[in-house]
């Protein structure tokens, strides 16, 4: 896509430039004085005219690319933002319902309200991603940082996990060293999204009867944490696109609905907020290790955390520190 | 924690916000848009306000501005917005004028909000 329409430019170029040069080389072999100096020179003069005129038609092709972009960015976060309200309204009744009218639903009747329940979860997440990557893009998604101990952020979130697992007769476990890892600059919900999206995509890409194993260790100066998965593995060609946005790996084992092609963008959009780094090594066949590293705190930023007043916080409530003292 | 106002103006919301703090035991009262918000918290003495941002008639930033106006009586009633994600421009400035918190509307439900409020004023005793 880039490579043809930067043909299409040079061709542009070519075009503009044709004219002068033909309009040179007419007045040349018209002219009295053949001097081949002059012509050279009134050259020079039609080219540099010519390509600051394609500089500035290109220019401005840039700039209405730009403004396209962004028009898309605000319609995709105004577009999300409407579907707030319903989702919300449909969240709320549907938990009603199951609270309510549970006992007195069949068996069937209970299931349908569960998958209710289910989608519009999902449908929730989704629209979160949607709103992310839109703040992303325009650079508007703030962290909120916190020193951490990652280990434990990492052994809780594989904890939570551990069930569903054991429900698909996979193995999910956790290989983490003894010793204390320094400490680390996040924020921890955000990085919590991300090892979930990278442990469920594991378990969602890896057989029944496999397992996934979750280690941590630290090199110069960054804990790197790594997900290692007994799964299909991912293709070369694939592995290059995989954190790119609505990209999806594909193959036998891609689940029929799940993914919105969404999670690895956003994952490393967030790491490399957090100014980390997230990769994948993979082999056909035998599986795929997904990696991510975050840098160490530094001193300073281990002591201004700790002069920040602050409550711990639940997803999605915050409180005012300066009213809360 | 007796005494609730909601200024929500989406139909739906109120009524599930209003069913699940009644459910809990809690008395609330409903204002539709931000004018009412101010004239509802000025008049009765409510132990905690849920503040919706984006309100006919006048926002929720300025009812908060209303609210916390010095020598008013609504000065120190605890005001929690409770908002989407994605306004954090403005949610910055609502710490700035003296909110107390914030929800994010879809990652809390009513009954969860209901609980993280119970502990807060448990821990401020």
């Amino acid at each position: 896509m880039k490579n043809s329409s930067k043909e299409n430019n040079l061709l542009f170029l070519l075009l503009i430039t044709l004219p002068f040069i033909l309009s040179n080389i007419i007045w040349y072999l018209n002219s009295q004085i053949q001097n081949t100096l002059l012509l050279f020179l009134s050259l020079g003069v039609s080219f540099l005219l010519s390509y600051i005129f394609y500089k500035k038609l290109m220019l401005n092709k840039v700039s209405k690319e730009k403004e396209l972009g962004e028009m898309r960015v605000d319609f995709v976060s105004m577009a999300v933002h409407e579907l707030r309200t319903p989702v919300t309204a449909i969240r709320g009744y549907s938990k009603i319902l199951n609270e309510e009218i549970k006992e007195k639903l069949n068996k069937e009747q209970e299931e349908f309200l569960e998958r209710i329940i289910n989608s519009v979860i999902n449908l929730n997440a989704l629209v979160d991603n949607l709103l992310n990557a839109s703040r992303i893009e325009k650079g508007t998604l703030q962290l909120d940082l916190r020193i951490i101990q990652l280990e434990n952020l990492v052994e809780n979130t594989v904890q939570n996990l551990v069930q569903i697992a054991k429900s698909k007769n996979q193995k999910l476990t956790s290989k983490i060293p003894v010793d204390k890892f320094p400490p680390v600059l996040i924020d921890k919900f955000r990085i919590e999204e991300v090892l979930n999206n990278l442990i469920t995509n594991a378990m969602n890409y890896t057989p029944i009867g496999g397992s996934i194993m979750v280690s941590m260790e630290l090199k110069n100066s960054q804990v790197i944490t790594s997900i290692i998965d007994t799964g299909e593995g991912i293709s070369k060609d694939s592995a290059s696109k995989l954190f790119t946005k609505f990209f999806r790996a594909g193959g036998k084992m891609e689940p029929a609905s799940k993914g919105t092609g969404l999670g690895l963008f956003l994952s490393r959009q967030i790491i490399e907020l957090h100014k980390g780094k997230i990769w994948v090594e993979s082999t056909l066949g035998k599986g795929s290790t997904f990696f991510f590293s975050l840098p160490i705190a530094n001193d300073v930023e281990i002591k201004n955390a700790a002069n920040e007043e602050h409550t711990e916080a639940t997803k999605g409530f915050f409180l005012n520190p300066a009213r809360n003292k | 924690m007796q005494k609730v106002l909601l200024v929500e103006d989406a139909p739906f919301i109120q009524d599930i916000y209003l069913r699940t703090f009644k459910k809990a035991g809690y008395e609330i009262d409903l204002a539709k848009d931000g004018e009412e918000a101010v004239k509802k918290a000025k008049e009765h003495k409510y132990d905690v306000v849920l503040l919706d941002i984006m309100l006919p008639k006048m926002d929720g930033i300025e009812v908060l501005r209303i609210l916390r106006k010095a020598g008013s009586t609504t000065e120190n009633t605890p005001v929690f917005l409770i908002t989407n994600l994605g306004q954090e421009d403005i949610l910055k400035e609502a710490f700035e004028i003296g909110a107390d918190g914030y929800f994010i509307k879809a990652q809390m439900d009513a009954s969860t909000i209901i609980t993280e409020l119970e502990k807060y004023f448990a821990n401020k005793k």
